[in-house]
């Protein structure tokens, strides 16, 4: 999007040089970005890479998949990667929680992903919303930094959900523009697919889902669309702008639609 | 308390979308205190230009994101 009207800009200040040059510019940029998106969601998530995923791999019938780990308090993973390399990232909290079984459901579903293509646009998704969701974040650290008082007093709250106020439009419409609920259905019908488990697979979302409403952490609302569920709670006025980055299904519809597969 | 009524009585995608306005309501009066401290003159048809522009950009986004949500929250699969 970037790309249109900053080589015009350049153009009309600098002339045909300029434009060539900022146009080239762009596209390498864009290029870049592309191509290490993934890369860098797993360096902002500080994952390391602890082996490889080949049995399901088998299964899905895709090259087997790295898998990384991170240190997080919720049962996040996700899966990252454009031109068809990709990494499953699984936090320490997933690890902590899921039984063997639980987790292989779970991961079955990020191979949903894969074999749905959704994972490029997921990643490039969370990249442009995620990046511009953090500036709240940026905007808390600022009022903190400036002597606004602590992160639990009202004024650096407020500034944060300045901030936020400013930036979740344009960042949930990236997510909501370019993302379709349905995604998530199939997801867990492959996950069904393969691992023959729809109701533990039901079973381990419902468990997620009432984890999180017990736990609430902040989380980045611009990588939540990478989440097998929506992570995002909200627990007080201040919160209401993460109500735009839901595109998960409502959960009820998506047990339904589990426990349809064998019924 | 003005909280609770408000999430009460509205669904909060719609009053995200509004405290979003203000927040853009909010920089709207800064540039335009930095504009008139920057010339040292109030010039209507500057400040009204900066205004139309900016509102009608942020106005804009604001409608996309109305219709997208309403028919996403509404219809949610």
């Amino acid at each position: 999007m970037i790309c249109i009207p900053a080589p015009v800009v350049a153009f009309l200040f600098l002339g045909p040089i300029g434009f060539g040059s900022v146009l080239l510019l762009f596209i390498l940029l864009s290029y870049g970005l592309y191509r290490y998106s993934g890369k860098i969601l797993l360096k902002w998530y500080k994952a390391e890479k602890v082996g490889t995923l080949e049995n399901l791999a088998k299964k899905a019938g895709v090259p087997s998949l790295d898998m990384y780990m991170f240190n997080h308090h919720h049962p996040i993973i996700f899966t990252v990667g454009t031109r068809g390399n990709f990494d499953i990232a699984v936090s320490s909290g997933a690890m902590g929680l899921f039984d063997a079984s639980e987790l292989e459901v779970m991961l079955a579903r990020e191979f949903g992903h894969v074999l749905n293509d959704d994972v490029p646009m997921n990643t490039i998704v969370a990249l442009f919303a995620g990046s511009l969701a953090s500036v709240s974040t940026l905007a808390l650290w600022g009022a903190l930094l400036g002597g606004f008082g602590q992160d639990f007093d009202p004024a650096p709250r407020f500034i944060r959900f300045l901030g936020m106020g400013l930036v979740a439009v344009p960042s949930s419409l990236i997510a909501q523009l370019t993302l379709s609920p349905s995604r998530e259905l199939l997801a867990d019908a492959v996950s069904v697919e393969l691992t023959n488990e729809p109701q533990l697979l039901a079973e381990t979302l419902e468990h997620v889902q009432e984890y999180i409403k017990h736990y609430p952490i902040p989380l980045n609302p611009g990588h939540v669309h990478m989440f097998p569920l929506n992570l995002l709670s909200l627990e007080e006025f201040y919160d209401i702008h993460l109500s735009l980055f839901n595109t998960h299904p409502d959960m009820d519809i998506r047990v339904r639609n589990i426990l349809g597969k064998v019924n | 308390m003005i909280e609770t009524i408000l999430m009460k009585k509205f669904s909060s995608w719609k009053l995200s979308l509004f405290f979003s306005f203000i927040a853009y309501s909010a920089v709207l009066f800064f540039i335009i205190v930095v504009d008139v401290f920057g010339r040292r003159d109030f010039d209507p048809l500057e400040v009204g230009l900066i205004t139309v522009g900016y509102m009608g950009a942020v106005m804009t986004m604001l409608a996309i994101g109305f219709i997208v949500f309403k028919k996403r929250m509404n219809s949610r699969i």
